[in-house]
C-alpha cells in the first residue's frame, strides 16, 4: 500500500515539474530579471526564516523522538516485570504455595504495579492525554491481573479454572502492553 | 469534626510478609490483622474522633485476598462512610495498592 502512495507522489512531482518546464520555456522571453537590495534582503531574510523553521522542526522531532525512546524503554521495563510475574505464577497449582513462593508473586506483583504505574508518570511527563493512549485499559486489565493472581484461590491449591484466569490475565495484559507501546510509537 | 490521629504500621506492628485471606490458609492473613490490629485501632480512633493513619510501606508485597479481608471486612463491618471518614492510607512502596483499597472499601458490602 505504501509504494503505492510512492509511485502516485512520485508521478504527481514528475507532473508539476514537466508543466512548470513547459510553461517557462513559453514565456521565457517574457521574464526579466534585475538584481536591486531590496530583493537581495527579502531572499536573505527568507532564507533565515526558512532555516529557522527547518531548525525548530527539527529540534522538535529529535525530542519527541527521544522522549518516544524512553517511554518505549518504561513499558519494556513492564512488560519484563510481567514475565517475572508470569515466571511466578508457574508456582501455582495443585499443591498450596510454600511461604517463599507467595513471598516472591507478591513481589513480583508490586514490580508490575510499580512499572505500569512508571509507564501513567512517563505519559504525565511527556503531556500525553491518557485518554489517547487509553491507559484506563491497560489498568483495567492489570487490577484484574492482581485480583486472580493474588485473590482466592491463594494462596492454592489451584483448580484448572483458576489457571485459566492467570493465564487469560497475562495475556490480556501483554497485549495491552503491546498495544501502549504501538500507540506511544506511532503518535 | 477529627482532631487528631492515630497510626497503625502494618510491616512494624504486624508483618512485613502479609499473608492469605483466613486464618486457616496460612499465617499473618488479613482475618488475623483485621482482628488483632486495624479493628481494635480503628474503633479506638473513631471513639476519640481521630483518623486512623494506616501505613503500609516496609511489606514486601499484599495479596489482594489480605487487603480485601482485611478493609473490605472493615468496611463491611463499619459501614463505608464511617471507614472513609475515619480511615487514611498511605503506600509510597507501591501507590496504586491506595486506589485498590479504597475499591475494596466500596465494594465490601456487594461483595460478600
Amino acid at each position: 500500500m505504501r509504494w503505492m502512495w510512492l509511485a502516485a507522489a512520485a508521478l504527481m512531482g514528475g507532473g508539476i515539474l514537466v508543466v512548470t518546464v513547459v510553461i517557462f520555456c513559453m514565456h521565457w522571453e517574457e521574464v526579466s530579471y534585475s538584481l536591486d537590495f531590496g530583493s537581495v534582503l527579502d531572499a536573505v531574510v527568507l532564507l533565515f526564516v526558512g532555516a529557522f523553521v527547518e531548525y525548530a522542526y527539527s529540534r522538535r522531532s529529535a525530542e519527541r523522538r527521544a522522549d518516544t525512546d524512553l517511554l518505549l524503554e518504561v513499558v519494556r521495563d513492564a512488560r519484563n516485570a510481567l514475565s517475572t510475574l508470569t515466571r511466578a505464577t508457574h508456582a501455582c497449582g495443585s499443591e498450596r504455595l510454600t511461604s517463599a513462593e507467595m513471598k516472591s508473586l507478591t513481589l513480583a506483583d508490586r514490580e508490575l504495579s510499580n512499572a505500569i504505574r512508571s509507564i501513567e508518570e512517563g505519559l504525565k511527563h511527556c503531556d500525553i492525554d491518557m485518554g489517547t493512549v487509553n491507559f484506563s485499559q491497560l489498568k483495567s486489565v492489570w487490577a484484574d491481573l492482581k485480583s486472580v493472581v493474588t485473590d482466592s484461590p491463594y494462596p492454592g491449591p489451584y483448580d484448572a479454572a483458576s489457571l485459566g484466569r492467570i493465564r487469560r490475565s497475562l495475556n490480556a495484559v501483554r497485549d495491552e502492553l503491546t498495544r501502549i507501546a504501538f500507540t506511544i510509537n506511532r503518535r | 469534626m477529627i482532631a487528631s490521629r492515630l497510626d497503625l504500621s502494618i510491616a512494624k506492628e504486624f508483618t512485613e510478609f502479609p499473608g492469605p485471606r483466613k486464618r486457616t490458609e496460612g499465617e499473618f492473613s488479613g482475618e488475623q490483622f483485621l482482628a488483632e490490629l486495624l479493628r481494635p485501632r480503628f474503633v479506638a480512633a473513631r471513639d476519640a474522633g481521630a483518623s486512623l493513619f494506616v501505613e503500609l510501606d516496609g511489606a514486601a508485597g499484599y495479596p489482594t485476598s489480605f487487603l480485601e479481608e482485611a478493609f473490605g471486612g472493615l468496611a463491611r463491618e463499619f459501614g463505608v462512610e464511617e471507614v472513609r471518614r475515619v480511615l487514611e492510607i498511605h503506600c509510597a512502596d507501591e501507590p496504586y495498592l491506595v486506589d485498590q483499597i479504597w475499591k475494596y472499601v466500596d465494594e465490601a458490602t456487594t461483595r460478600k
